[in-house]
């Protein structure tokens, strides 16, 4: 997780704003041209909305269109788009807020308690499990004293022998934890939020996006 | 001590996980009594933690587990567990919120106590285990020591009748090992510590159980008669 940055919307207007954008890319047509063409622009809108600085941008960008490049050789490039558009979406959301500003944005998300709760957990658990990422590459480079490209690899294949096991065995254990803490019994009290005007604007500007990006996905133009 | 009532009491209780074909802990009997500071000493592998953690139902038992005079059963669970403070061996698993403050706030506010109130007390608590400037830090952004400092106090603050801690002195080093056996000697609720420091359990117990292949081999006010 990126350290955030200041911006005048609260964390929930943007979380909201981020959710919306996120809804219209799923629902988005990509088998047409026009959609080809809204899709990017749903994603761009996001990083715009989100402030998203410019370098990490630029590594979300090429991050996703190396994770996506299999997808278009196997399934197809709108399919591909769709997804990477999508992630675009998530990941600038998400890494604008740090991880209070999102917690305490997830806690005011309208959905019922047991969701909010389990999504929470689930962001936790996240920042958690990518520093556990972080030291097992450690582990890897200063045992097999290997890093760059062959670095990569050699992780991509330990993922499903060292890092899947840990985290299923960690799952275990944070859900003993939860369940000794009684986490889920209640759910953590959330001040109200006052709106402003900068509030309503992305959520509302958010919402036009989306339903502009669907309508216009669906037409035919060629 | 013998007219104090008794806060856990494990009757022939066997405890297995899953997938295995042998118990972790096999026919166990012990009773503790109230505020009575109880070490279970044993080598990696004999069943210290199984015991802990069948002591708060976390895992599946035969045999009967009283805790401060409640049947430990599915029923009772949520009863049983708001007497109890546990601590895992890794405190990272049971730090749940991105706040050293919240997490530790959490477990008054599960207790029915007021958010400020909830605050309020969780910064004392964490003032007298020595993190207090940490109230503001993200769990995962904490050095071991500082994790179980947080992760314990999360587990003292609602003072519990009983507290379960396993290996709470692993990740500290000498002169922390020295400030918390302190701090648990003044204690005044019963505490059941699984560790294989010997030191460590002599500064803060006050009784000695030794576990070998999951059975009560030695239950002792010396601990001199224990050899690990």
């Amino acid at each position: 997780m990126t350290v955030p940055h200041a911006h005048p919307a609260h964390p929930l207007a943007r979380l909201c704003g981020g959710a919306i954008l996120l809804c219209g890319c799923l629902v988005a047509d990509h088998t047409t041209v026009a959609g080809l063409i809204v899709l990017p622009a749903v994603a761009l809108s996001a990083l715009l909305l989100q402030r998203t600085r410019l370098t990490s941008m630029a590594r979300l960008m090429l991050a996703g269109t190396l994770f996506y490049l299999p997808v278009v050789v196997l399934a197809s490039p709108g399919v591909a788009l769709k997804g990477l558009s999508a992630a675009i979406v998530g990941v600038a959301t998400v890494s604008s807020l740090g991880p209070q500003a999102l917690h305490d944005a997830i806690i005011r998300m309208p959905l019922p308690a047991l969701v909010r709760l389990l999504v929470l957990q689930m962001v936790h658990q996240a920042e958690v499990l990518r520093r556990e990422s972080v030291r097992i590459h450690q582990a890897l480079v200063v045992r097999g004293g290997v890093d760059g490209i062959r670095g990569i690899w050699e992780f991509a294949k330990a993922i499903p022998v060292v890092w899947l096991p840990r985290v299923l065995f960690r799952a275990d254990r944070v859900g003993m934890a939860m369940d000794m803490r009684g986490y889920g019994a209640i759910v953590p009290a959330a001040r109200s939020v006052r709106w402003r005007g900068i509030d309503f604007g992305v959520v509302f500007g958010s919402l036009g996006v989306a339903v502009a990006a669907v309508w216009f996905s669906a037409l035919v133009l060629i | 001590m013998t007219d104090l009532p008794i806060v856990l009491r494990f009757d022939d209780v066997s405890v297995r996980h899953s997938g295995s074909h042998v118990d972790a802990i096999h026919g166990c009997s012990l009773e503790m009594k109230e505020g009575e500071h109880v070490a279970l000493l044993g080598l990696n592998g004999s069943g210290k933690t199984s015991l802990l953690m069948a002591a708060a139902g976390l895992l599946p038992h035969e045999g009967t587990i009283d805790v401060d005079g409640i049947r430990l059963e599915n029923s009772s669970l949520a009863e049983v567990r708001r007497r109890i403070g546990f601590l895992f061996s890794t405190p990272e698993d049971q730090l749940l919120f991105p706040r050293v403050l919240d997490d530790v706030a959490f477990s008054l506010t599960t207790q029915g106590r007021k958010e400020g109130e909830a605050r309020e007390e969780s910064e004392r608590m964490l003032e007298a285990m020595g993190v207090g400037a940490l109230a503001n830090a993200a769990p995962y952004e904490l050095s071991l020591g500082q994790k179980m400092r947080v992760a314990l106090s999360g587990a003292l603050v609602h003072k519990p009748r009983l507290l379960l801690l396993d290996e709470p002195s692993g990740a500290l080093d000498p002169p922390g090992k020295r400030a918390l056996a302190a701090l648990f000697a003044a204690h005044p609720s019963a505490m059941l510590i699984a560790t294989h420091d010997l030191v460590f359990a002599e500064r803060c117990c006050d009784r000695f159980i030794l576990l070998e292949a999951g059975k009560v081999v030695r239950d002792t006010v010396q601990i001199g008669e224990i050899t690990l």
